[in-house]
């Protein structure tokens, strides 16, 4: 993509023909990415609080004081006690940088990203299923080519247009295409099959070969398949684990491993992932760090709005009585809000580095802008924290940290190649070779009786993003959503509800009165909260379930009552 | 009109006496795609010629940029200052615009200038001259001929500065304004006076174009504008289209006859500014209102919108021609694959 | 040259609360000159500023024969409106306008009249009714309806009052759903319509408030034989230019903000997309 400046800021950006993913094409994201640029929202200094207040000081201050705290948790309950998070909004490097500073700095295990609760699950499930990181799973163009489809969200392909523009090209060309959503009702025309499963469900349907229409069996069993999905809608390590194991038949043969798109609207998951942004022998994830028996704190948060993240009432509650939360963010979000120092960083329309995309194709960066005010990247500022913290992190450019990450992780050693990096389309990571089959399968969900009640990550929670949230278009597009919980008109007409009106509905986990958002596309028999509404779910919902491979938690589908108050 | 001759070894010698009293804008190649940038001593001579070679944005960019500031203001102690861009005081010279492109600065310059004065659009587009290149040859997805778009201009149905016809090895320079006779009069000495050889030539020249544009004469266009305008396509067949579109904007924001904007505001302390950018109706916040209610809530009925203000009889006799020039480009940025021509073809199969 | 898309400011006069969600602002030019050639037609609108914040568009609400300070009916439901409410008086706000097509006037005279205003329909209305008034005899029978949800929800409820007792037009008011002090009528504004005994002969219906509202009260009006040309309404849609240049208040080959707000009946059917 081209950024276009004036010299002073930049007004525009356009894509690039010659680019193998994008051909010329953006997606509304795309379009309007340099929007946020303009806001004046940024943090120019740092802030450290006095009482209730953030005071803005300048730097030596602020990294003294906050290395004074950091050294009192350190020196008062030892290393464990301080927990750090990485984010998806950050480059390969500086993700590697906080990894190595928490290791070798802090000396500290718990170590995870933002995306513990959008994303860690399917990336969990990939890693295992080929043991370890799993470099690229298929490119983008090569989607055109796959004779069968199986989208999973109709967000998929909506709103990721690279994916689509290969859809409709696969469709032009005779491939099947089947879209699996159960929160959908109607198909777009180029999808010929919509099964309205849940990704567990669908998983026992293929199994056992009932309950969809006997072309669908076949074709997904067939070699050539391409599996896409949006990696924060995947909610538990073992969902995504059976599917990808009914998908593949007994011998499990490689040439019938499925092209798999675990896509993201944020721009390095995969790169923080495989950069190694997750806790170490003994550490905690983020879920665990903020759950009633952790040990942590303090956190160190670089890069990512984390209450935006959190799903549960005690997960809140747990952060905001932290003794200590560092925020290294460029807006200035509700979490450093709260936060006790903040530092200002740069975007990343302002650092070098390198980007891992869903696809797992590496590109670099190239700044177009200074940096504004008096932020500094993450490198200096982990420089200077160790500096006070009387140990040397030196502060190593780009193209030495990407020598490092090739030494260290066998699927990125492309990467210190410079000329390689410099090719448009940048470098697509390899494949991985060994596949095995493993066992971790969900049981098969109870058939609902009643109405079905899904959770799910919707967009919705993407208006608070800052990327989203600071551009005008892009904050009317992703809507803010009310609390309330969406459930289809007809539905609503035959119980007597009227939009807006509070029902009660009751689940074998508890209960909850809740006012009705009407909404088309929500199928009959089905009621709808996005997660990120947790308060209300959880009243309803009861604690949130353990997905003990991805070590995190999810609210399942549940079965429910609904009445009229 | 006037016709006169320029060699082509003098080309140079002329945009560097332009150069001397305007900045010059030429075609140029940065990472494979084609911008205008500033002319800086150099000509890419192949994409000066009558082989068509579009920019990836219309030349809208630089009159109605992809955003700009509308003003800014500081709260004093009484009063609020206000601060408006400042004019462009440069002069400026674009060399190797095609006729697409011409034809689709000219809708912008109605849409913008009539009713009520866009100052902004007019600051930049009064000091802007335009030279454009007649092209023989069509790109992949051009259908100007479709549209009257060009590929030649016609000086008595169409504005335009001047126009350069590639005639092997020179050009029949045809000006058609104040502001073309001006950038001729800098040096008479380079241009000759056409012989009637030459004329003919280019008449065939035009000819031989046109059949490279569109092999029979046909007319693409009117059943699809009848069928709009009657609003006679049924339902199903926009819901269908609509399903293809994947709400990018894409098409808005390459497309030279696309205007609409959206206005952002940003604050800090005593200072802030509005700003504009460019918006598009493919959005499903386009027109929703802040109850949530939206009048365009299904995607059929915004694609719907948008092929109805592009080719309807009604925006014809309001803007003077119909909303599309034949450039191809929403073809490039569409992912769905149902830009111009792909919704003309449906239309018309019914 | 004029730049319009560059406000003038307005300091604030005077607030009114008028329900619990619902302010009207009185506001004044700042600079001298513009205040004193200031000037609108009844039926047209201001584009309001806050600075930094946003801009919306609204309908002048006050009497167009005294333009030196004019009034804003705003309901606070979005980010504009609800840092309009924030406001005190003495703070100022950017005006862009006057915009739009306008109430017609002078075909009006020697009419009867009929206004139909449901909730905040009412102060757009209420620029018409006011300048009427004032060449009253100019107009025949002038009859006025108006409901809100509840008695709460009423506005303006001081010239209500006034409306009520003087002789000049024929007022009368409705709720949807009463409360223990209301004695009035209770149903929609639609129920007044049996007991109202229009005036349907050389009539004109000007019918402004919420769009399920409209939709019924044209059908009563159609039935009860107003002609199509003789019923008036606004048109509603988001708005940002006001200029008719950002494209967003387009519907069919009109410009809302151009051609509009003010359509009839009859040209409404004309547009190309279903808007009633």
């Amino acid at each position: 993509m081209f950024i276009r400046s004036d010299g002073k800021e930049a007004f525009g950006c356009l894509p690039m023909t010659l680019h193998p993913v994008s051909e010329g094409r953006l997606c509304h994201r795309g379009w309007n990415r340099f929007q946020n640029l303009r806001s004046l929202n940024r943090l120019s200094l740092p802030l450290v609080r006095e009482g209730s207040n953030l005071k803005q000081v300048a730097w030596p201050e602020a990294l003294q004081k906050t290395t004074e705290k950091i050294s009192q948790l350190l020196s008062r309950h030892g290393p464990q006690s301080v927990g750090v998070i990485g984010s998806p909004w950050l480059t390969n490097e500086d993700n590697f940088r906080i990894a190595r500073f928490s290791c070798d700095i802090l000396g500290t295990s718990h170590l995870d990203g933002s995306y513990r609760f959008s994303g860690a699950s399917a990336l969990t499930a990939l890693d295992r299923l080929f043991s370890g990181s799993f470099g690229s799973l298929g490119s983008i163009p090569a989607i055109a080519q796959s004779p069968t489809i199986l989208v999973i969200g109709k967000e998929s392909c909506r709103d990721f247009s690279p994916v689509g523009s290969r859809l409709i090209k696969a469709f032009l060309h005779g491939s099947t295409l089947v879209l699996a959503d159960p929160l959908c009702t109607r198909k777009e025309h180029f999808f010929k099959h919509l099964l309205s499963y849940p990704i567990q469900n669908l998983a026992t349907a293929l199994k056992n070969k009932e309950g969809l229409p006997p072309e669908v069996s076949t074709r997904l069993l067939e070699p050539g398949l391409a599996l896409i999905f949006l990696a924060d809608q995947v909610d538990s390590a073992s969902s995504l684990l059976s599917l990808l194991h009914s998908l593949s038949p007994q011998s499990a043969v490689e040439s019938h491993l499925p092209l798999v798109l675990p896509l993201s609207r944020s721009p390095n998951l995969k790169g923080a992932w495989d950069m190694g942004i997750r806790p170490g022998a003994g550490g905690s994830t983020l879920h665990e760090m903020l759950g009633e028996e952790s040990e942590v704190k303090g956190l160190l948060i670089f890069g990512d709005d984390l209450l935006n993240h959190l799903v549960t009432s005690s997960m809140l509650a747990k952060f905001k009585s932290l003794e200590f939360v560092l925020v290294a963010d460029r807006f200035f979000t509700d979490t450093a809000r709260r936060a006790h120092s903040v530092f200002p960083i740069p975007l990343l329309a302002e650092t070098e580095g390198t980007l891992t995309n869903s696809e797992g194709r590496v590109q670099k960066l190239r700044p177009f802008l200074d940096p504004q005010g008096e932020n500094r990247s993450v490198a200096h500022i982990l420089h200077d924290l160790s500096r006070l913290l009387g140990k040397d992190f030196p502060v190593l450019s780009e193209p030495e940290m990407r020598k490092e990450i090739s030494k260290n992780f066998f699927t990125y050693r492309l990467v210190a190649s410079e000329s390689e990096l410099e090719k448009i389309g940048g470098i697509l990571l390899p494949s991985p070779t060994a596949q095995l089959t493993l066992d971790i399968l969900q049981p098969p969900e109870q058939a609902p009786e009643g109405y079905r009640l899904l959770v799910p990550n919707t967009l919705y929670a993407w208006n608070r993003n800052q990327m989203i949230h600071e551009s005008p278009v892009l904050r009317i597009e992703y809507p803010s959503d009310r609390p309330a919980v969406r459930m289809n008109p007809l539905d609503a007409r035959e119980l007597k509800i009227r939009m807006g009106e509070k029902i009660r509905i009751r689940s074998d986990r508890g209960e909850t009165q809740i006012p009705v958002e009407l909404d088309e596309t929500i199928p009959s028999k089905v009621l709808m909260i996005p997660s990120h509404l947790a308060e209300l779910v959880e009243s309803l919902a009861g604690k949130a379930v353990h997905d003990g491979a991805a070590r995190t938690v999810f609210f399942p589908n549940l079965s429910v009552s609904v009445e009229k108050i | 009109m006037e016709q006169v001759v320029l060699h082509k070894r003098d080309l140079k010698h002329w945009v560097d006496l332009i150069q001397g009293g305007s900045q010059v804008f030429v075609p140029s190649r940065v990472s494979g795609e084609i911008f205008f940038l500033p002319y800086a001593g150099q000509l890419e001579s192949d994409l000066l010629r009558g082989n068509a070679a579009l920019p990836y944005l219309p030349p809208k960019d630089l009159v109605f940029p992809q955003s700009e500031t509308l003003f800014s203001f500081t709260r004093g102690a009484g009063d609020i200052d206000f601060s408006v861009p400042e004019k462009p005081s440069e002069k400026r010279v674009f060399l190797g615009i095609r006729s697409c492109d011409t034809v689709g600065l000219h809708w912008l310059d109605h849409f913008y200038l009539s009713n009520f004065r866009d100052l902004y659009y007019q600051n930049r587009r009064d000091p802007l001259t335009l030279i454009t290149i007649a092209c023989n040859q069509p790109m992949k997805n051009c259908f100007c001929i479709c549209c009257e778009g060009g590929p030649f201009l016609h000086p008595e149905t169409t504005a335009f500065d001047l126009q350069l016809i590639d005639l092997e090895d020179h050009y029949l320079v045809e000006s058609n304004s104040e502001k073309g006779k001006a950038l001729l009069d800098l040096n008479r000495n380079l241009f000759s006076q056409p012989d009637p050889g030459i004329v003919e030539a280019r008449d065939q020249e035009e000819q031989k174009s046109h059949t490279r544009f569109l092999k029979e004469p046909t007319s693409y266009m009117s059943a699809a504008i009848r069928g709009i305008t009657s609003n006679s396509v049924p339902p199903e067949v926009w819901t269908e289209l609509g399903e293809r579109c994947f709400d990018d904007g894409g098409c808005t924001f390459v497309c030279p006859c696309c205007s609409c904007f959206g206005v952002g505001y940003t604050a800090k302390g005593e200072t802030g500014c509005h700003y504009r950018f460019w918006d598009s109706c493919d959005y499903s916040g386009f027109t929703r209102e802040v109850s949530g209610h939206n009048p365009r809530a299904e995607k059929g009925e915004r694609f719907k919108r948008r092929f109805f203000h592009k080719l309807s009889y009604h925006y014809v006799k309001r803007d003077g021609r119909i909303g599309c020039v034949g450039c191809g480009r929403c073809i490039t940025a569409c992912p769905g694959e149902v830009g111009m021509p792909a919704v003309v073809e449906r239309l018309r199969r019914g | 040259m004029d730049n319009i898309y560059l406000p003038h400011m307005a300091s604030i006069k005077g607030i009114q609360d008028e329900t619990y969600d619902t302010k009207t602002f009185e506001f004044e030019f700042v600079e001298r000159a513009v205040k004193e050639s200031f000037r609108f037609l009844p039926g047209q609108f201001l584009e309001i500023s806050v600075l930094g914040i946003g801009e919306a568009p609204f309908g002048v609400a006050s009497n167009p024969n005294h333009p030196e300070s004019f009034r804003v009916t705003i309901r606070a439901v979005g980010s504009v409106t609800r840092a309009l409410h924030e406001l005190k008086s003495g703070d100022r706000v950017g005006i862009r306008g006057p915009f739009g097509n306008g109430f017609p006037f002078e075909e009006m005279k020697g009419k009867n009249i009929l206004f139909v205003a449901g909730g905040i329909g009412l102060p757009p209305l209420r620029s018409l009714i006011e300048p009427m008034l004032d060449a009253r005899s100019e107009f025949k029978d002038i009859q006025i309806l108006y409901g809100a949800r509840s008695p709460a929800d009423l506005v303006y409820m001081d010239r209500l009052k006034e409306w009520e007792k003087t002789p000049q037009i024929r007022f009368m008011v409705s709720v949807d759903v009463g409360d223990p002090a209301w004695t009035g009528n209770v149903g929609v504004v639609t129920t007044l319509f049996p007991k109202a005994g229009l005036m349907t002969q050389s009539a004109v219906a000007f019918v402004c408030g919420p769009p399920v509202m409209i939709r019924f009260v044209i059908l009563e009006l159609l039935g009860r034989g107003f002609a199509p040309e003789n019923i008036v309404s606004t048109l509603e849609r988001y708005m940002k230019c006001g200029v008719g240049k950002c494209g967003h208040c387009a519907v069919g080959h009109k410009y809302i903000c151009l051609d509009g707000p003010v359509f009839s009946y009859k040209d409404m059917m004309k547009l190309s997309e279903k808007v009633v």
